[in-house]
């Protein structure tokens, strides 16, 4: 079924590259519909930030639902609040107005300290430059990511090197940041992201200080994370082309989400090229 | 362009430019504040020496008629002689105290033309009223005025005299009887009196004691000393002392000379310390900016631009904390100047601007700030282009590697991130850790060697206490007296044990120098005076051999070791006595000398044993009934309990302890700032890092503790290195400062140790505060994406 809001906003569906627009809802019905399967919930939210004497708003009063299980692609153009909305879900920041629904939990007012555990819970991040921490190995960044959780709820199932080996590093584990290549680092932060079997993994251009080759490698990786865990994962980019592998590609533009893509069949990483 | 850009940079760096600012203007403060209180003070005893026409020496002889004088006057190179009474009566003081009382004379119907006086209130006295002038210490210290009668007494006659003026003597600026003893201005009257009432007072009439002669300028004092001498040897010559060698102006020396040290070491380390800050600081500068300046180079801007805009940053601090540090230290100069020449009586304050302090001050901070931009700024200017704005991501945050010492430990290193992570931290910028731990070490020395000082001189109290002065009251007299008076004074109620000793005013003269001073004469088997003896024989068998003990500054001064001899001339003889070094005792006051009694027969020529100094081992409690009677004893002329002598001790250091508070606090300050900006540089370069912990879910609350844990094992690093320099630093200090008057080793206590390192750490804790917040409250999704 097709979820989400619906006002003022086309929503197309890919049927062999064709986008089919629906009617946006009408007047009486709920801006925004949810199911059991809402993972990520955005009512009316609205991000504004002081830059000296001008107030510059980022989102304007969107709406928006995501699914458990989806791979969402966030396109849009510079200034047009993908990376504020990212954010928002992440729990980096906070809504100026609205609410933000995270796997049942309001984090909309959430303080400094709830958001650091609504993070260390429920969310993995992957960042454009790694951020790896430079003094530990590969096993090391991801052990660090499993000691937060662990001290959390003592969830102790996954290794480092189980989680490593997912993404194609059983044999690096032992190296520090500065001996892998981007690529292999950036799929250290996948597994990093990982380690905490979060509800949602939120990628913030993470091909984009790659090559080509070495990105597909990282795209791979989240790809295979969502298909044999069914983990929610939301990429940002600018890079046109990765919508293709995703099940739903939101456009952004001017603060609001002005168009919605549905991929019917999404491609496989290896299918693309950019 | 690049200027606009230097400006830019100073200002998205406000708050670590101020912090260096200040570095900078505290080092030049410092070095403009202790120069120019040093100039000052150099500069009003000078004026009070010229104006007030201090004698460039005096000749004191046993009785000589005041007609000598003419003579006198008359002699080659004498341009002004004066001859007077000098003589040490004793004062009566409230509740039976007593002190010792000068009575100088001063011509009959005018000013004296050597060592004048300045009335500071009252009138010139009167001949024949029995009137004096006081000295203003004395004044000072007891609250006398012009109208109050003084009670003398010389041996069983009382004589009360009527104080009309209140004056400052170029003589008397320290309040000290004779060269060696203790300034105590409360026990020490000088009283100028008409010669004719002199006369009259001593039963001395037309004599003098003293003559005291400014010679003419260019003269050779020696030689006019010994055409004085030579003229005044038919009434016995005592002993003839120049003007660096009077008492007071011999302290003044020493206390000007512990001045100009002071003002060119400290500024030194402050300066070493600013120059060492700003390197850090400029060297981390250019690491941050690899990218602009190759951006900068690949436009077209040439190396020498590039060392050229990277010099400004220090040229920039270098002014304005030369301008800044300047006007704080002449500010602080002109208050210190002026305590400390009230403090020490000096009748004239002369405060100056120095062109030579200015022209230091600027130099001096240009040269420190040059030194420590120019190796980074050399290194930005070597940089590639292409290299230097090749950003690539997996290598700005660094290398990774486990150190050695991790793995050595790591069976009893703790597992969790929250240590691992720090201790890989300091391992991992090396050049960082470095520069932190040579931070922190340096903003230490400071505190150390001024904590050491004080540290030294109570130990040095300790020692005067409980090991070197081992009695509980000394009386002085000056009229030599019998085993007879001892024996009585054992007998007295409270009293333990009664020692004599016979102080002698000799010249020991070596092969190098000759000493002006006394040899205290006492039993070889006497323990009033501790001995810590650093070579040679025990005291009593170089007592016993007939040697004389020197104290290890007088042993220093004259050049002698043990076997040598010194040959010494007393007042009383007029043959010189040769006597051998039978061992050098380590002393911390002065430069003491010490023999046997029987070796005081030979230096008087008298055939019986008399003494003139008596130390008690009294009962606590009536220390001071017995005080009392010593001083009704004939001839007292000082008395003095064990913790009355601390006591003046403790002032005298007064203003040095003002002096090293005011240094300590320097440090202090000094020290705050550099940890200040070291550690806040230290977390602000790991922006990045930090804020990704915090989005992949770490509470701020262990990320502060992993900050603190790296801080901490940085500075343990740094507090023993910096406790190090810091001793090493007053070694040298002391070695400098070090004189006949005293001797000071370093020492720092286990207490003083524990607060300076609380201290530190405390510093370090809150020095951390300000980055962390500034990181935690950081827009963490731009923290994670900006390149460092």
């Amino acid at each position: 079924m097709q979820c989400g809001l619906l006002d003022e906003l086309e929503v197309c569906e890919h049927v062999q590259g064709t986008c089919v627009g629906e009617e946006p809802g009408g007047g009486g019905m709920p801006k925004v519909v949810t199911t059991e399967r809402s993972l990520v919930v955005l009512e009316d939210v609205v991000k504004t930030y002081r830059m000296g004497e001008t107030t510059v708003t980022a989102l304007n009063h969107t709406d928006l639902v995501l699914d458990r299980g989806e791979f969402v692609v966030i396109l849009g153009p510079s200034g047009s609040g993908k990376t504020t909305l990212l954010n928002l879900i992440g729990g980096i920041d906070s809504p100026s107005e609205g609410r933000v629904v995270v796997d049942g939990e309001d984090i909309s007012r959430y303080g400094q300290r709830e958001l650091t555990l609504f993070r260390r819970r429920k969310v993995g991040f992957v960042f454009q430059f790694f951020n790896l921490i430079p003094t530990l190995t590969a096993r090391e960044n991801v052990d660090f990511a499993l000691e937060l959780t662990r001290r959390h709820d003592g969830h102790g199932k996954l290794t480092a090197a189980d989680l490593l080996a997912k993404v194609g590093l059983a044999e690096r584990l032992d190296h520090f940041p500065y001996q892998l290549s981007g690529g292999e680092q950036q799929r250290v932060a996948v597994a990093r992201a990982l380690a905490k079997d979060p509800a949602l993994i939120l990628g913030d251009e993470p091909t984009g200080n790659l090559d080509f080759r070495t990105g597909k490698l990282v795209l791979e990786a989240l790809h295979e994370v969502h298909v044999a865990s069914g983990k929610t994962v939301v990429i940002v980019t600018h890079n046109q082309p990765l919508a293709a592998i995703a099940d739903r590609v939101l456009h952004l533009r001017e603060g609001r989400v002005s168009q919605i893509e549905v991929n019917a069949h999404p491609l496989e990483p290896e299918g693309i090229e950019w | 362009m690049l200027l606009l850009k230097t400006w830019r940079d100073l200002l998205a760096r406000k708050a670590q430019f101020a912090g260096l600012l200040l570095v900078v203007a505290l080092g030049v403060s410092t070095f403009v504040a202790f120069q120019t209180s040093y100039l000052d003070l150099k500069a009003s005893v000078e004026k009070a020496n010229a104006e007030l026409e201090f004698a460039d020496f005096s000749t004191a002889v046993m009785s000589a008629p005041m007609s000598e004088l003419d003579a006198i006057r008359r002699l080659r190179g004498v341009y002004a002689a004066e001859g007077r009474l000098v003589q040490d009566v004793s004062l009566d003081l409230t509740e039976g105290a007593k002190a010792k009382a000068r009575i100088v004379g001063i011509p009959d119907e005018r000013r004296p033309r050597v060592n004048d006086l300045l009335l500071e209130s009252g009138r010139w006295p009167v001949a024949g009223d029995d009137e004096a002038l006081l000295h203003v210490k004395f004044a000072q210290e007891t609250g006398a005025r012009p109208g109050d009668r003084l009670t003398l007494r010389m041996g069983r006659e009382r004589r009360e005299v009527r104080v009309v003026g209140i004056v400052a003597s170029p003589e008397y600026m320290y309040a000290v009887p004779e060269k060696g003893s203790m300034p105590s201005p409360r026990e020490f009257a000088v009283l100028f009196m008409r010669e004719h009432d002199a006369g009259q007072l001593l039963g001395k009439p037309g004599a003098m004691t003293d003559v005291s002669v400014v010679v003419d300028p260019g003269a050779n004092v020696g030689r006019v000393i010994d055409r004085v001498e030579h003229q005044l040897e038919p009434y016995h010559v005592v002993q003839s002392t120049r003007q660096a060698d009077q008492a007071s102006s011999f302290m003044l020396g020493e206390e000007i000379e512990q001045n100009r040290v002071m003002a060119l070491f400290l500024p030194a380390v402050i300066l070493a310390i600013s120059s060492s800050s700003l390197l850090i600081a400029l060297s981390r500068l250019v690491t941050s900016q690899r990218g602009e300046i190759g951006l900068a180079k690949a436009l077209g801007y040439t190396d020498a631009q590039v060392l050229g805009h990277y010099l400004l940053f220090s040229v920039v601090i270098a002014v304005l904390g030369s301008l800044l540090g300047f006007a704080l230290g002449d500010l602080i100069a002109r208050g210190v100047a002026g305590q400390y020449v009230s403090m020490l009586g000096v009748p004239f304050l002369e405060h100056h601007v120095y062109p030579e302090v200015v022209a230091g001050a600027v130099g001096v901070s240009a040269l420190a700030c040059l030194a420590a931009g120019i190796a980074p700024a050399w290194r930005s200017s070597r940089i590639p282009p292409a290299r230097a704005m090749h950003a690539d991501p997996s290598a700005a945050l660094g290398d990774g590697r486990v150190p050695l010492l991790e793995r050595a430990l790591s069976p009893v290193l703790p597992r969790s991130f929250t240590f691992r992570i720090p201790f890989r931290n300091v391992f991992r910028q090396k050049r960082r850790s470095f520069y932190t731990i040579v931070g922190i070490s340096f903003a230490l020395v400071l505190t150390v060697a001024t904590q050491s000082m004080f540290d030294a001189v109570d130990v040095l109290l300790t020692r005067l206490r409980d090991v070197t002065e081992r009695w509980d009251v000394q009386a002085v007299y000056d009229e030599p007296f019998g085993a007879d008076r001892l024996a009585e004074v054992r007998r007295w109620n409270g009293v333990r044990r009664v020692q004599g000793a016979l102080v002698v005013p000799a010249e020991i003269r070596s092969d190098r120098t000759t000493q002006q001073g006394a040899i205290t004469c006492m039993e070889p088997s006497a323990d009033f005076h501790g001995f810590e003896i650093a070579q040679g024989e025990q005291p009593r068998q170089a007592l016993k051999g007939g040697g004389i003990i020197l104290g290890n500054a007088a042993a220093d001064k004259l050049g002698v070791s043990v076997g040598d001899t010194v040959s010494v001339k007393t007042p009383y003889r007029e043959e010189r006595t040769r006597l051998g070094v039978a061992a050098i005792a380590n002393e911390t006051l002065g430069a003491p000398v010490f023999a046997s009694l029987a070796t005081a027969k030979d230096l008087t020529g008298s055939g019986e044993t008399r003494y003139n100094e008596m130390y008690v081992d009294a009962e606590p409690r009536q220390a001071r009934q017995i005080k009392e009677r010593l001083n009704d004893l004939k001839g007292a002329v000082s008395v003095v309990v064990k913790s009355e002598m601390i006591g003046r001790f403790m002032e005298m250091m007064e203003f040095t302890n003002f002096y090293q508070g005011l240094l300590l606090a320097f440090g202090f300050s000094m020290g705050f700032v550099v940890i200040y900006n070291t550690l806040t540089a230290n977390v602000l370069e790991r922006t990045r890092e930090i804020a990704t912990m915090r989005t992949i879910g770490e509470s701020s609350g262990r990320l502060a503790v992993m900050v603190t844990i790296e801080n901490l094992l940085l500075g343990i690093a740094a507090v023993p290195l910096g406790i190090w320099l810091g001793m090493r630093t007053a070694d040298a200090l002391y070695a400098q400062l070090s004189s006949e008057a005293f001797t000071l080793t370093a020492v720092i206590k286990p207490e003083s140790v524990a607060v300076i390192v609380g201290s530190v750490l405390l510093v370090m804790l809150v020095s951390e505060v300000p980055p962390i917040r500034r990181i935690f409250r950081l827009d963490l999704a731009e923290a994670t994406k900006v390149l460092e």
